[in-house]
């Protein structure tokens, strides 16, 4: 008598999947349907983890491309406290699906741009992203610019991009009750003054999420059809819930909701891919060893043997991946030519 | 339109130094044609080119040449001045002197014209690493600290010129700007530098072509000059220093 399960390779079965391996010798945790290759632009927003693989993807060759970089002089540390280079555009964390939706709505013009902005000591901070600018803003109007700037950042990044890294962080949310529209974070924590009428807790559930994200996904495809989209699950618990639930438990739900979310989307569209940094990071087999002694934050070796299932999925699944051959700058005859006019100039005009 | 050498001066400005690297090359060019203005009947040149710009010493209100550029910069000078202090002149003109405009107006030009935005503080911090960032510059700064009622200018090296040989890095997207883009950015460094008792001499906008490069007919002359897009002619410099001098008689 023969079964589906008889010809399933290894992976299929926690004996030899998981249980006889070390956990560091488990491989193909990813089945990858998208390519991620060299040369192709790959954008990044979400929550905190997508920092990690913009970065990790930039430093192994890949184009992870910046939007919105940092202006000229603005280097690397005073630029990452100005939130530059952190994703793709400056928008900071987006923790929801519903978050990231109103960020492409307003860059489209499918949405009207709020124009509520929090205040504190005389500085200005916009609620869509009040830790973007340490100190804020000097006033309404810089604050106003600054993030049309970033609206112009999120066109540029989804119509150039080949594909589009988005990490699913939290389900929990505040928001204004009036107009709907969804803060950043809970008014009141970093920014702005908590108005327990106007401003309201949404734990948003599986239905509004997927439907959140469908739309984010119309819009990208809109703008860009031939934009990729690969999700994955940031495996960094909730700082704190406002749910009424233990902040553990609180954690497991929003995980859980948001991973399922992203399955069914895996499952509904052949452009969407699913990469499991979530499980790597957060299942029981790892034991939590990826985690700091906080048991929230990941370690740089936990991404990094993330990163590492990464590449050898991609590779197990398109083969190698080929970088472009760099070309050869020219500016080196051009600099030494300058050098020696320099002196010559020097000694003919003041030569006596 | 007369030249600058017959246009009638002014009153004679106080006693001018020109400090600076292998760009002063130029303006004793123009000095040496004619085609300087009448700026002082007391001007000295005094600085080095090459390595050795970066073999001065600062302390106590005075430049000091190492061993590797006092030679240099006593060729340069001319009438011994082994060393430069903040108060021996009436004004000094910082010139060129490793603070290269073309390193900072064309990707500030690209990032505005893209749609990019600099808060007030990114300004601030950009336009103070790129100014205090060159060595000349923190001189500049504490000659205007330490002497008050000395004139110190600082004239920035100017924009690459166009089709000139092969810059290293060219900025696309700064082409086409306009003087008033161009002088919002500058605006950041003047109100920056008059923050440090400066005043920044820019490169007319008569020089400049195609919104971030200097026109050619502004190109350095001479031998090997044919490759070189950072250094200017005489008639540069002459152009410079009658800004200069304009600015000077207020």
């Amino acid at each position: 008598m023969s079964h589906p399960y008889q010809s399933l390779p290894p992976r299929a079965f926690w004996k030899t999947g998981v249980a006889e391996l070390n956990p560091l010798q488990i491989a193909g945790l990813w089945q990858a349907k998208l390519q991620v290759a060299p040369g192709v632009p790959i954008i990044t927003a979400g929550s905190c983890f997508a920092q990690h693989i913009g970065r990790a993807l930039a430093a192994r060759g890949f184009q992870w491309f910046d939007a919105e970089p940092a202006p000229a002089w603005l280097f690397e540390e005073a630029a990452a406290d100005f939130n530059y280079g952190i994703f793709s555009f400056r928008t900071g964390n987006i923790y929801t699906a519903r978050a990231l939706l109103q960020w492409l709505r307003m860059a489209y013009g499918e949405m009207a741009l709020p124009d509520e902005w929090w205040s504190e000591a005389g500085r200005v901070y916009d609620p869509l992203r009040p830790a973007i600018e340490p100190g804020g803003f000097e006033s309404i109007e810089e604050a106003r610019a600054s993030r049309a700037a970033t609206l112009v950042a999120i066109r540029r990044a989804v119509e150039t991009a080949g594909v589009f890294v988005f990490t699913l962080g939290l389900t929990e949310s505040w928001a204004d009750v009036e107009t709907g529209l969804e803060y950043a974070l809970c008014p009141g924590t970093l920014a702005g003054q908590f108005d327990p009428d106007r401003h309201v807790f949404r734990n948003h559930r599986h239905a509004a999420i997927l439907a959140d994200m469908e739309a984010v996904l119309a819009l990208l495809a809109a703008k860009n059809p031939d934009l990729k989209v690969l999700l994955t699950v940031s495996p960094v618990p909730l700082t704190a819930t406002a749910s009424g639930e233990h902040v553990l438990t609180a954690t497991t739900r929003s995980k859980s909701t948001l991973r399922a979310v992203a399955a069914e989307l895996v499952e509904d569209h052949a452009h969407v891919d699913y990469f499991p940094s979530y499980e790597i990071i957060t299942h029981p087999v790892f034991r939590g060893m990826f985690y700091a002694p906080n048991q929230r934050q990941v370690v740089p070796e936990g991404v990094e043997v993330v990163m590492r299932h990464f590449f050898a999925d991609q590779e197990a699944a398109f083969g190698p991946p080929k970088f472009p051959k760099a070309r050869k700058g020219q500016g080196g005859r051009s600099r030494a030519a300058t050098e020696v006019k320099c002196e010559e100039e020097m000694l003919n005009a003041f030569a006596r | 339109m007369p030249s600058p050498a017959e246009q009638v001066s002014a009153a004679p400005l106080p006693s001018l130094c020109i400090f600076g690297d292998s760009h002063i090359a130029s303006v004793k060019q123009a000095l040496d044609a004619g085609l300087l203005p009448y700026v002082t009947d007391h001007l000295e040149f005094w600085g080095a080119y090459g390595p050795a710009f970066r073999q001065f010493e600062f302390q106590d209100n005075t430049v000091l040449p190492r061993k590797d550029a006092a030679e240099m910069v006593a060729m340069i000078n001319g009438l011994g001045r082994e060393v430069l202090r903040g108060d021996a002149f009436a004004a000094y003109l910082f010139y060129g002197a490793r603070l290269r405009i073309a390193d900072f107006l064309p990707p500030m030009l690209a990032t505005l014209r893209q749609g990019g935005h600099l808060s007030a503080a990114v300004r601030h911090r950009v336009v103070r690493r790129f100014l205090e960032g060159r060595k000349s510059y923190r001189i500049a700064q504490q000659f205007a600290r330490t002497n008050p009622g000395v004139s110190v200018t600082f004239a920035p090296a100017p924009l690459l010129t166009l089709g000139v040989g092969l810059p290293e890095k060219t900025w696309p997207e700064a082409e086409g700007a306009s003087a008033g883009e161009r002088a919002e950015v500058l605006g950041w460094l003047d109100a920056e530098a008059a923050a440090d008792g400066i005043t920044l001499l820019h490169q007319p906008e008569e020089t400049i072509v195609e919104g971030c490069w200097t026109d050619p007919r502004f190109a350095a002359t001479g031998p090997g000059s044919e490759e070189d897009p950072v250094h200017k002619s005489p008639e540069f410099a002459a152009l410079m220093l009658t800004r200069y001098r304009a600015l000077q008689a207020g």
